[in-house]
């Protein structure tokens, strides 16, 4: 297959083999091959017992496949795969990676004049949804030269043994793109449980090996079981010295594992260390200052996002692990957040709009950017106001419009589109946000027009025909709603029957800011909007409680309020809280506390009658689940309500949950100075001439702030 | 008979009386005595939102004043009353939110004010 790019007179080996270890994996495999093309001179894969495709696809590459028996040793496997390869350098790659696209001519042009022995190369871990804020980057031996010295040791975190290199090893800044631990992936892999039997194994053989501990504690970390993932990292930091490869991650991971736990004064303790041990190490001084916000130190956590930023993360650093944006966006979006507590708005603003430069598609920052603008601005000013980044292109935009439509901020989303039309996105794509904006922004016929023309065996197919259901539904013509409906459960049913190899991927994999729509989670949304479109069926209990559901749940019952669609919200509403409880509360009583507000001014009747919290509450089982949010939320639907002693109870909770937020006590003081002037209003009806009456109104009048607060904080005074 | 006192209305006497002499707990056992009995009247709500008040039992203190200015609408004390709960609760709340974000101006401001329109009082 090889496409030889040195080519001399005289026969030389090739100047590149990449070499690879799979079983099963055919999903990812020509993903990773292809990326190969064109710059690995051969291919060498060793099968340890695949019972899918994984073989033809990488003869079809044009590899030189052999087979394996699984021992349960990775080492071994990987250096049956090096013993193959004869090219002058070997790039060791799994089958869920990918060379990124940019670097292929790079990595031949840094080899052919090399005089090193091995390369660290940068691994970019996609470790939740494929989106920025869930990148990180580690550094991994995976170029080295072809010895016979240079072999893998270790059953599951095998490394390689560079003795013989010495000190001829160096950093590059070529990029492997890690997609193997995405979420559903993972799950489906079971690679802990497979990984944690060997490392278990390998410890009981020889229980003082730090590395050992390290990777056991890695595996109960993936697993969300801090303590057990923590009383192994704090094994491996007893013995491990900090000259030891992994130690900086080592102690960033006990960092997390102690954040995770609430020990923030021993998380700050450890971060200190870490800043000592590995200097302009970003990772650490990041979460230290994450420590600080935690303990209330508002002003050192701002110093210390400062610090992030002012160190940044070089291109190449001598640290195994970085996560992507410690040292920009992140830290930019940290300070925003930390002006938001103090309601220092128009910092906070700046802030995000820094992140943002840094880097465009940062959900989190355009998140908070647009939660603010939306205080000042109506909707339509508020996505004027956005300016999103040039840079950031489409991708941009469609993630600013996932929160839109999130917000259920429908005339925001259709201004958005006509100022930046989507115009690099595929058509199907651009059609469905078009669409969707114009249907639920009250332009039905229009939304209808763009949506029929996105085909329903394409990967928008379902999601398009969902949209088709509503706007029909929306435009008062239940009947073509109903035809929808079937033809949508139709189209389902084609794509479940299809061969899974030529079933479409999940839509969230393909475009940001879209749920990922298979089969069988739209099969059980068909069933959920049959039931609030049309109160056909009963039965609540088919809805899985995943983010998939709870998106689309969520989705629907925005519009359904948007529209003033009362009967429909309280359906769904009761489906909602039923299945996820805690998990929908807060969306709920924001739901309901902004429909509230709009009645209020708009004179239109909202969208039932809002439950009062305390009801909503009941659906909770654990209270202690609940998040600052949910309980500010529930709180200023208590405000919304006139039940001034509820929401101070829901505000308590809320500053209980986070203590560093000045809405949280400010909004409870602001709702019992407005009862007071209730109160006073009603005393200087009954006694005109009551002379402590009107002083006292004048100081309350004079003094009550307005709504959108808007004065500035200072956190630099806080002392630290 | 109680502490001297007989009849329906002994607790509620005997509650007042205490609060008289000073002794805070003691009157506040005795009305609540009465409170329980059905026995009470808009001094004696008064008295117990005091006391509730100063135990920071500001949601208890809100619904005994209320209750008092229900009884007895022409009283303009008991709007001030009113008027003081919500302030003091409104002052404690702002005093928590001072230690946790000292840097909220904010904050510091809006305690200035509360604390500006409790002098009237």
């Amino acid at each position: 297959m090889a496409l030889k790019h040195d080519r001399s007179d005289e026969p030389q080996p090739p100047l590149l083999s990449a070499c690879l270890i799979v079983k099963d994996e055919e999903r990812f495999l020509p993903g990773c091959l292809s990326s190969l093309k064109g710059f690995a001179d051969e291919i060498c894969v060793v099968d340890t017992g695949s019972t899918d495709k994984s073989i033809a696809i990488a003869e079809s590459f044009g590899a030189r496949v052999s087979r394996l028996t699984w021992s349960g040793d990775f080492g071994a496997a990987r250096n049956a795969a090096l013993e193959q390869a004869t090219g002058r350098w070997l790039l060791i790659i799994d089958a869920d990676e990918a060379l990124h696209p940019e670097d292929g001519p790079r990595l031949r042009e840094l080899l052919a004049s090399s005089e090193r022995e091995a390369y660290f190369v940068q691994v970019l871990s996609y470790i939740g949804q494929e989106q920025v804020d869930h990148l990180v980057r580690h550094q991994v031996v995976r170029l080295i030269r072809n010895r016979p010295a240079y072999r893998y040791q270790g059953r599951v975190h095998e490394g390689l043994d560079l003795t013989a290199a010495g000190n001829a090893v160096d950093l590059c800044d070529i990029r492997l793109m890690h997609y193997g631990y995405l979420q559903h992936v993972k799950r489906q892999k079971n690679k802990g449980a497979r990984n944690l039997e060997l490392l278990h194994e390998a410890l009981v053989a020889d229980p003082q090996n730090p590395y050992l501990h390290f990777n056991i504690g890695t595996e109960y970390l993936n697993r969300g079981d801090y303590e057990t993932a923590l009383r192994h990292y704090d094994e491996a930091a007893k013995r491990a010295s900090p000259e030891h490869i992994y130690a900086p991650l080592l102690a960033k991971r006990r960092i997390a594992c102690l954040q995770a736990l609430g020990e923030h004064f021993k998380a700050l303790q450890v971060a200190r260390q870490a800043q000592k041990d590995f200097p302009f190490y970003t990772d650490a001084v990041f979460l230290k200052a994450i420590s600080l916000l935690h303990l209330g130190q508002l002003a050192a956590a701002l110093r210390t996002f400062r610090t992030c930023i002012e160190t940044g993360v070089p291109k190449v650093t001598p640290y195994p692990s970085e996560e992507v944006g410690v040292g920009s966006f992140k830290a930019f979006w940290w300070i925003g957040q930390i002006h938001e507590r103090t309601q220092n708005e128009t910092e906070a603003i700046s802030a995000y709009r820094e992140a943002l430069r840094h880097e465009p598609r940062y959900r989190s920052a355009l998140a908070s950017l647009i939660g603010l603008l939306r205080q000042r601005l109506t909707q339509q000013e508020a996505a004027l106001a956005l300016q999103l980044p040039a840079s950031g292109g489409d991708e941009a935009t469609l993630l600013a419009a996932a929160v839109f439509r999130e917000r259920g901020e429908y005339e925001a989303l259709r201004t958005l589109l006509a100022q930046r039309p989507l115009e690099q996105c595929p058509a199907d794509l651009r059609r469905y946000w078009l669409g969707l904006a114009l249907a639920r922004a009250g332009e039905v016929p229009e939304g209808l027009r763009a949506l029929r023309r996105i085909p329903s065996s394409g990967p928008l197919g379902l999601l398009a025909l969902l949209e088709q259901v509503l706007a029909a539904w929306l435009g008062d013509d239940p009947a073509e709603a109903q035809r929808l409906l079937q033809r949508y459960q139709r189209a389902i049913r084609r794509v479940s029957r299809q061969a899974p190899e030529v079933n479409p991927l999940p839509v969230g994999s393909v475009s940001p800011g879209l749920p990922a729509l298979d089969p069988a989670t739209a099969g059980q949304v068909y069933a959920a909007v049959q039931q609030s479109l049309f109160g056909e069926g009963s039965d609540t209990t088919f809805l899985p409680v995943n983010s998939e559901s709870r998106f689309l749940i969520l989705d629907l019952l925005q519009v359904f309020s948007a529209r003033r669609r009362a009967e429909a919200v309280q359906r769904l509403e009761t489906l909602a809280l039923q299945r996820f409880g805690g998990l929908v509360i807060g969306a709920v009583a924001r739901l309901h506390g902004r429909s509230t507000e709009v009645s209020k001014s708009t004179k239109v009747p909202s969208a039932g009658d809002a439950p009062l919290p305390s009801l909503l509450l009941q659906s909770v089982g654990d209270r202690e689940l609940l998040t600052y949010q949910d309980w500010m939320d529930l709180a200023r639907l208590a405000v919304r309500q006139g039940r001034i002693a509820e929401a101070v109870e829901c505000y308590q909770q809320a500053t209980r949950r986070d203590t560093c937020w000045a809405a949280g006590y400010l909004e409870p003081a602001t709702a019992l100075l407005e009862q007071s002037q209730q109160v006073l209003r009603e005393a200087s009806r009954r006694f005109p001439e009551a002379s402590p009456l009107g002083a006292l109104t004048a100081a309350l009048d004079h003094h009550l702030p307005g709504p959108s607060g808007g004065e500035k904080g200072d956190p630099n005074s806080d002392a630290s | 008979m109680i502490g001297g006192f007989t009849g329906e209305r002994a607790s509620l006497h005997l509650g007042k009386l205490f609060y008289r002499w000073g002794q805070v707990d003691r009157a506040a056992h005795w009305l609540l005595n009465g409170l329980k009995e059905g026995n009470y009247d808009p001094d004696s709500l008064r008295i117990l939102a005091e006391v509730t008040i100063q135990r920071d039992l500001f949601e208890e203190a809100e619904q005994l004043a209320s209750e008092a200015l229900a009884l007895e609408s022409d009283n303009l004390q008991n709007y001030l009353d009113l008027v003081g709960i919500y302030l003091k609760q409104a002052k404690r709340i702002l005093d928590r939110g001072q230690t946790f974000v000292p840097g909220a101006v904010l904050l510091k401001e809006e305690l200035g004010r509360v604390e500006e329109c409790l002098r009237w009082l």
